[in-house]
């Protein structure tokens, strides 16, 4: 395993909090599946709230592995788009939800962070 | 098996029609001896009828071959069934696409993978999912 992964694993292990990311299909009836994960959740600070940014003082920053993601193999079978937009089908994306202490939050943005050809860490802004 | 669990296969909105569209696979399931599957067709408006299989490779996805198949036309429907791999007699000629409606594969093997393979006519809307999840053991 790639260096980067396995410590931020380690440091999830030992530090990390527990949420839920959750995909929703369909509009009336609503499905949804949902992992269970380890990530590290913080505020904002007051330079990244400068006023342009886009970022409210609610938001908060959130670090996955995306070992787990893979493991449960989230959110399942997805539609594959025509190359070269074939995103990793893993990853969370805009409108995701995070469930974190309790409260639904809304993925705004997930960044991967690559170590070469190995996605070694997720990084996500929600919203509310 | 290495990880045993519940795992969600799909979650598809069916949309405009599509003829036998494959989602993306399930990986890393090598060593099944089980499956429990249930199928879910959460109706909103529109549409006609849907058919997905649910599939296994041997071949590491190269060739694939139906397991199951459901189907659901214009009303809610709820399935579910198990799997167990089988000691056949003979041989059996695998189909992709071509197992009947609501019907499981006389000869079930596992291979390391699992997929939807997804046919619908007509353009259905109102949020129309049709998911599909599965305990593997």
């Amino acid at each position: 395993m790639n260096i980067h992964l396995a410590r931020l694993n380690r440091d999830l292990k030992r530090k990390g909090e527990r949420i839920k990311l959750r995909r929703y299909a369909g509009t009336n009836t609503q499905i949804f599946t949902e992992v269970d994960l380890l990530a590290f959740v913080r505020g904002y600070s007051p330079q990244q709230l400068a006023a342009g940014s886009g970022i409210q003082a609610v938001d908060s920053f959130v670090i996955l592995s995306p070992t787990a993601l893979f493991a449960a193999q989230w959110p399942g079978g997805q539609q594959p788009l025509e190359p070269p937009f074939n995103p990793d089908p893993h990853l969370p994306k805009k409108g995701d939800r995070a469930i974190i202490q309790g409260r639904t939050r809304t993925v705004e943005v997930a960044s991967p962070i690559y170590d070469g050809d190995e996605l070694v860490r997720i990084e996500m802004r929600v919203l509310g | 098996m290495i990880r045993p669990g519940l795992y969600t296969i799909a979650d598809y909105a069916v949309t405009t029609a599509v003829a036998s569209l494959a989602l993306s696979p399930l990986a890393d399931l090598e060593g099944m001896a089980e499956l429990s599957i249930e199928f879910n067709f959460a109706y909103g408006s529109g549409g006609t009828s849907v058919k997905a299989w649910l599939q296994t490779s041997l071949s590491q996805g190269v060739r694939w071959r139906d397991l199951a198949c459901f189907s659901a036309t214009t009303a809610s429907k709820n399935r579910d069934f198990s799997l167990r791999r089988t000691a056949d007699t003979g041989f059996w000629t695998p189909g992709s696409g071509t197992l009947a409606d609501d019907t499981v594969a006389s000869s079930i093997v596992f291979g390391d993978r699992l997929r939807l393979l997804v046919t619908s006519v007509g353009t259905y809307a109102g949020g129309t999912v049709l998911s599909a999840r599965a305990a593997a053991a």
